[in-house]
């Protein structure tokens, strides 16, 4: 499966289910904000980018580092 | 046997006992079909059933307990040892198959207790057998890893003992919900006991450290077992305790983040393990019928997800040798049972439709959102979408998808009890995945019928979940882990703890050669003067004492040489006269 039959599948998918919501299938909330249009996938958008932003750009720098870090070998007799 | 009653637990310990003293034909037999003796027993124990047995001081221990809560953890820890011995039956250790099985026996104990000191015994060896199943792989790393799992692990169930001893010397004897009661001692050190198996942060750190080391059966195992007991007393001790719902949020959250970043297969996994455990504390907080429904049902559902996605990963490890996720790829033509049943798990834990995740993740969601709780809500939906991030697109792309720049080569292929096992953990996850009525008629709390396959739930989850691809295709260049540790709050106790105990033992370690030296010189002047009284007479008190020279003390070999020389003298005299 190539990069751009991925692109396809999943707008398929998002426009389908944006047809669904738009036709008929409504939202229910005690609250107001889940239920604009196209909430979700204006939800699932933002929110994978700032986990890729708070993992990949911050927490790895900040807190990665070499695979022997706590290695102290002269710690026992292996 | 009890009044006519198995106890399941018990009924493990001794499969385990079995299957460690039989040969080797035999404990495969034993692993396989022994914890379906302890299922049937599960199966047979009736909500309502309460057996004690005497003990001293007219204290009554509480062996059995069932209602509806405990009947359910029981239920699903005997399935997950009937798995779990299945998917280990090949295992040629014999104190692995003592120590998994006990285990799990110890987990169903722990789980039918009614009294705090039944808990504490099964709780304690809960502890010792897990950390046994780490130390089984027998490596440098399992050891050391052990031996901070055993530390952590004491301090909790100390913690446990002490809150446990006070609630017992002011005369509570049964486990009761302490939520409602006063926030005393004993309440916060039985509460930090059961978080540290619960690995709430920031006592997280031991399940990513130690289990990633384990076996690589004894890891199915230990994934299914310690936090998830921990969820259990997390409901029935501390049901609607407010500020869990933040902390079991943000856990969620945390192990989601971790996740993005780790590189190692089981490690990634461990800390999936943070966030769904997330999930279940966050519903017990809420505490609402409907929330605690939601939480057990995803222990439920997690056991079975969560144990199939370690299968698999042990799956490849034991086929390739390899665990780090940047080393890998292409496995999907290599291993396409595994393969399979992996993105079954992985579905499910991402909460896609007709997948037992969905099902019971959803509960918790919608219980949040109903009681009002909208941070929660969006924390808790933001978790998912990081679970599919991680799991199935981050693993599933990197594992099984692409194509690897070396050839991955098979090394040894699969036994096939672990090819039964990966598939009896995926039937379950789809079969509750799509029949939930299976799972729900058995959830403990009065609350309204919950509807799962709503159009607007399914429609909810395809938006959010099928959106999550794209930023994920946008950054996958870059998304590749690399090989890297990622600190945790176990560096507090690694490297600045560590420091600190290293530095007080060299200053007690001076302290006490100093105090040595003190007595040393005390006792040779005591000694000196008492050995001969006419020292007194010129005794100073810091003369240069004569020091001990074996020399001065050695006999002389005069004696025997000179009758060596004489008899020798004599023999040779009567050698010579005798021609």
């Amino acid at each position: 499966m190539t990069e751009k039959s991925v692109y396809i599948l999943v707008a398929v998918i998002l426009l389908l289910s944006a047809v669904a919501e738009f036709c008929g299938i409504h939202l229910h909330s005690p609250a107001w904000w889940p239920l604009p249009f196209g909430y979700n996938i204006f939800f699932g958008f933002v929110g994978c980018w700032a986990l890729i932003i708070v993992a990949k750009l911050l927490m790895a720098p900040l807190l990665q580092r070499d695979e022997d870090y706590y290695d102290d070998r002269g710690d026992d007799n292996d | 046997m009890i009044d006519g009653i198995l106890h399941p637990g018990l009924i493990l310990i001794c499969v385990g006992f079995l299957a460690m003293m039989a040969p080797k034909v035999l404990r495969k037999v034993l692993l396989a079909c022994g914890p379906l003796v302890a299922l049937y027993a599960a199966w047979q124990l009736v909500p309502g059933t309460d057996i004690s047995l005497p003990f001293v001081n007219n204290y009554k221990l509480g062996v059995i307990f069932v209602d509806k809560l405990s009947w359910i953890f029981t239920f699903i820890f005997a399935l997950m040892a009937a798995i779990g011995g299945i998917y280990a039956a090949h295992n040629e250790n014999r104190m692995e198959a003592l120590c998994a099985m006990s285990y799990a026996g110890c987990a169903i104990g722990v789980t039918l207790a009614k009294d705090w000191l039944t808990l504490i015994f099964f709780w304690e060896m809960l502890a010792i057998t897990s950390l046994f199943l780490i130390w089984c792989r027998k490596t440098r790393a399992s050891r050391r890893a052990g031996f901070r799992y055993l530390l952590v692990h004491m301090f909790g169930g100390n913690m446990l003992l002490a809150g446990i001893f006070l609630k017992l010397s002011s005369g509570e004897a049964l486990i009761s919900n302490l939520a409602s009661g006063a926030h005393d001692y004993a309440y916060w050190l039985i509460l930090i006991g059961i978080a540290v198996n619960a690995a709430i942060p920031p006592l997280n750190a031991w399940l990513v450290d130690a289990y990633p080391e384990g076996t690589i059966t004894g890891s199915v195992f230990l994934s299914s077992f310690t936090t998830k007991v921990a969820v259990y007393c997390l409901i029935r001790i501390f049901a609607g305790e407010y500020f869990l719902m933040g902390i079991g949020a943000f856990m969620a959250l945390y192990g989601a983040c971790y996740a993005v970043i780790e590189n190692d297969m089981r490690r990634l996994l461990g800390y999936h393990i943070i966030s769904q455990v997330g999930f279940m504390v966050a519903g017990a907080g809420i505490g609402t019928a409907m929330a605690l429904n939601g939480a057990t049902a995803h222990a439920f559902s997690h056991i079975l997800y969560k144990s199939l996605l370690f299968m698999c990963a042990g799956a490849i490890i034991y086929a390739t040798g390899i665990r780090k996720i940047n080393q890998i790829g292409g496995i999907a033509k290599k291993l396409p049972f595994v393969t399979v049943c992996f993105f079954i798990a992985a579905f499910s834990i991402s909460g896609i439709p007709l997948f037992n995740g969905f099902i019971s993740k959803t509960i918790t969601v919608s219980a949040a959102q109903l009681a009002g709780h909208d941070m929660i809500f969006n924390l808790l939906e933001l978790a998912s979408v990081g679970t599919f991030l991680s799991i199935t697109l981050k693993m599933g792309y990197f594992i099984f998808l692409r194509k690897p720049d070396v050839d991955v080569a098979i090394q040894q292929e699969l036994p096939k009890n672990m090819y039964v096992g990966m598939g009896l953990g995926a039937f379950f996850c789809c079969l509750y995945g799509i029949c939930p009525d299976l799972l729900y008629q058995y959830l403990p709390f009065d609350a309204p019928a919950y509807q799962p396959f709503l159009p607007e739930h399914i429609l909810q989850y395809v938006q959010m979940l099928g959106m999550t691809i794209i930023p994920f295709m946008m950054y996958l260049p870059k998304m590749e882990p690399h090989t890297a540790l990622s600190l945790d709050t176990d560096w507090f106790y690694r490297k600045p703890f560590r420091g600190f105990i290293r530095e007080c033992s060299y200053v007690f370690c001076a302290l006490c050669s100093a105090l040595g030296s003190a007595w040393n010189i005390l006792y040779e002047k005591f000694m000196e003067l008492t050995s001969n009284p006419m020292e007194f007479l010129d005794a100073r008190p810091f003369r240069v004492s004569r020091k001990y020279n074996p020399e001065n003390y050695r006999t002389s070999i005069a004696d025997p040489m000179m009758i060596t020389l004489t008899v020798l003298t004599f023999a040779i005299g009567y050698f010579v006269t005798s021609m």
